[in-house]
């Protein structure tokens, strides 16, 4: 069953919401699978990992299908009050905790669940399908304020072209908006940081996959993609909160970019990926990206257009009973980056302002490079013991670790030789078809040379299933924070770090996860 | 095309074909208490011709265009009109006028395919009335690429 699950998967990578019925019942090929798929949830999915969005039926006709993701947990912590006056308890609550996890952040752990919902619609056959993809990061029920930014709406739509039947040859065409991820660190997600290693795309534009059985068990999957955005801040707009901070560099808005006094311009991204596979156990990557802009209404005489380029290699085993080994490198290099747009993102840093703000540094110009490695090792006991034997239906023991870094060089002395790294482990004890025991460790540091910055995070877990394979859970979690004196939590509109605040250390989370 | 070659055998949209269409509308203003709007007319024109070479491939003509003479465009000057007409906050202005050109190519999966596939170029036109501002003059060339799927 799990080759199948493996099997399949590769075919499903390059045929997202594509049934294939013919290549299903040919001689299965040899072709790996190159990134995410572009309607996969970011989130990391609940144990026990399984494919999101199984491929649908087949079907000459043209179908409707339909998956998608709930995560929605309830998250606060607990601190004591240093002098409590009447009336005042002594312990008090906040929501959402205050801890070093923003999303752009380079030590965000992701081990605090975060809401996700993700709906995605299918339409098509064997040969094309229409997808879209409607995501929320916020219920609006309970969310307290009412974020519009977390409530993107339509986050993916697209066409795709399936002509692999036509060609002999695994050939997906794919026009719209969608997103790329390269780098994913899991077997069948984005890995324990949620984060793609390599570099993630989010353009409107054109991808062509082309994959090839080229014998003796080793295939070849080769990605090109070329987009844009559907528009830009305008020029003059004011960054504000429904624009998402967009660090449009507007003279209006308070410390406006010298670099991009106009913002971000118009921005192109050229990727080409390179996947060789053998069997269905090893997988070794190339990556390209190349993200410009040469928009004449924000880089007037005097300012350089802008670019950030990525190269980046990664490798994935995948050895059944001896379990799932991914490693990556990427290097990047920014030239004048201040005005290229979020159709990049580098470790969830959008575009070249956020390369800015979260590795570069104020003063860099927008001039520097970053270089990022990280590896994941995930294995089950059981399957290692047992081998095909196990089946997923009886306990089992799952262990993983897992690492991220980043080396940075830039024009601002400050972060010039910057060194940031984040490692952890995890460990699942399923026990019965409906409970199992989780623990996971972290420890990240934004500047690893200096110990203040860094903190570690200790979470114990209870997870409830409705089975062994369920697509459920329920999670109850507690995640103790013990952070240095140098860690700074971000707070306020936008989020801006605050020396005044210091971090929680009491996290609670009650979370519910389906997926289908 | 097809419709009519074949006549009277009916054309079942399987097979070679070219598809025109084509619009118009005219206007003009025949009465009215403003001055600068007195005798002010135009046209929009639209035409779509699509050459289903292959079930999977066809070329496409499209044009469309907007003329309006005279326009106005509102100052805050004082202006004489042709007609002798003096007012504050009026402007009687010139040819508004923009066409554009765009071949393209689609591409499907058969010849009545729901689906389609268009890279498409377009070149503008404008007056210079309409396009009047050298700092930020409008863009000419647009390359397009898209797909659609209707069910």
């Amino acid at each position: 069953m799990r080759r199948d699950f493996v099997k399949s998967l590769l075919l499903t990578s390059l045929a997202i919401a594509l049934p294939l019925p013919a290549l299903a019942q040919t001689a299965p090929l040899n072709v790996p699978r190159i990134g995410l798929d572009a309607g996969e949830p970011l989130t990391r999915s609940a144990p026990p990992a399984t494919p999101f969005g199984r491929a649908p039926a087949t079907s000459k006709d043209s179908v409707l299908d339909f998956h998608g993701f709930i995560l929605m947990p309830m998250n606060f912590a607990l601190l004591k009050r240093d002098a409590p006056t009447d009336g005042q308890s002594s312990t008090a609550l906040h929501t959402p905790p205050l801890i070093p996890e923003d999303e752009t952040r380079f030590d965000r752990t992701g081990v605090i669940p975060t809401p996700w919902v993700q709906l995605n619609f299918n339409y098509g056959n064997s040969v094309v399908a229409a997808t879209a993809v409607i995501v929320a990061k916020q219920a609006t029920d309970a969310a307290g304020i009412f974020d519009a930014t977390k409530q993107p709406g339509i986050a993916d739509a697209f066409v795709s072209l399936n002509l692999s039947e036509k060609l002999k040859t695994p050939f997906i065409i794919r026009v719209g908006a969608f997103t790329g991820r390269y780098g994913a660190m899991g077997e069948y997600d984005a890995g324990r940081y949620g984060t793609p290693l390599i570099a993630r795309t989010s353009t409107v534009g054109i991808t062509t996959s082309v994959g090839a059985d080229l014998g003796s068990g080793f295939g070849l999957a080769v990605e090109h993609g070329i987009g844009t955005s559907l528009a830009r801040p305008g020029v003059g707009i004011t960054s504000e909160g429904w624009n998402d901070f967009g660090w449009t560099g507007s003279q209006t808005t308070p410390g406006a970019d010298p670099d991009a006094p106009k913002g971000v311009g118009t921005t192109l991204v050229n990727h080409l990926h390179g996947v060789l596979g053998y069997k269905s156990l090893v997988q070794v990557g190339l990556h390209y990206l190349g993200a410009w802009t040469q928009d004449e209404q924000v880089t007037p005489p005097g300012i350089q257009d802008g670019k950030i380029t990525v190269l980046g290699a990664d490798a994935r085993l995948t050895l059944g009973p001896g379990g799932h080994l991914y490693a990556g490198v990427a290097s990047v290099s920014a030239s004048h980056a201040g005005t290229v747009s979020g159709v990049i993102s580098l470790l969830n840093a959008r575009g070249g302002p956020e390369l800015k703000s979260e590795y570069l540094g104020a003063k860099s110009g927008g001039n520097g490079g970053l270089t990022i490695y990280g590896a994941q090792y995930d294995l089950s006991l059981a399957r290692a013991l047992y081998g095909d034997y196990f089946r997923g239906k009886s306990p089992d023991v799952r262990l993983s670790v897992f690492g991220m870094g980043v080396k940075v060089t830039s024009d601002d002395p400050t972060q010039d030789g910057v060194s940031k790294l984040k490692i952890g482990a995890e460990a699942t004890y399923t026990l019965t078809s409906w409970f199992a025991l989780s623990g996971r460790f972290d420890h990240a540091a934004s500047d690893s040379s200096d110990p203040k910055k860094a903190f570690n995070v200790f979470s114990p877990r209870l997870l409830f299933h409705t089975d062994w394979m369920s697509r459920d859970q329920i999670a109850v979690q507690y995640s103790y924070y013990q952070s240095g004196d140098g860690v700074v939590v971000r707070t306020g509109f936008p989020p801006t770090p605050d020396p005044q605040v210091g971090p929680d250390k009491h996290v609670f989370s009650v979370s519910g996860t389906y997926w289908w | 095309m097809a419709n009519v070659l074949w006549h009277p055998e009916p054309f079942d949209g399987r097979g070679p074909d070219v598809r025109v269409a084509l619009a118009g509308i005219y206007h003009q203003t025949v009465d009215t208490d403003q001055a600068t709007y007195r005798n002010a007319k135009g046209f929009q024109f639209g035409l779509d011709v699509e050459y289903r070479m292959l079930p999977w491939l066809s070329a496409t003509f499209r044009s469309f265009g907007t003329y309006r003479d005279p326009s106005y465009r509102p100052t805050n000057d004082a202006t004489t009109n042709p007609n002798g007409v003096q007012t504050i906050g009026d402007s009687f202005s010139g040819r508004y006028s923009t066409f554009n050109v765009t071949p393209g190519l689609v591409f499907r999966t058969d010849w009545q395919a729901p689906e389609r596939l268009e890279i498409a170029y377009s070149r503008f036109f404008y007056s210079d009335y309409l396009d009047s501002n050298p700092y930020l003059p409008f863009d000419r060339d647009v390359l397009t690429v898209g797909a659609t799927l209707s069910f």
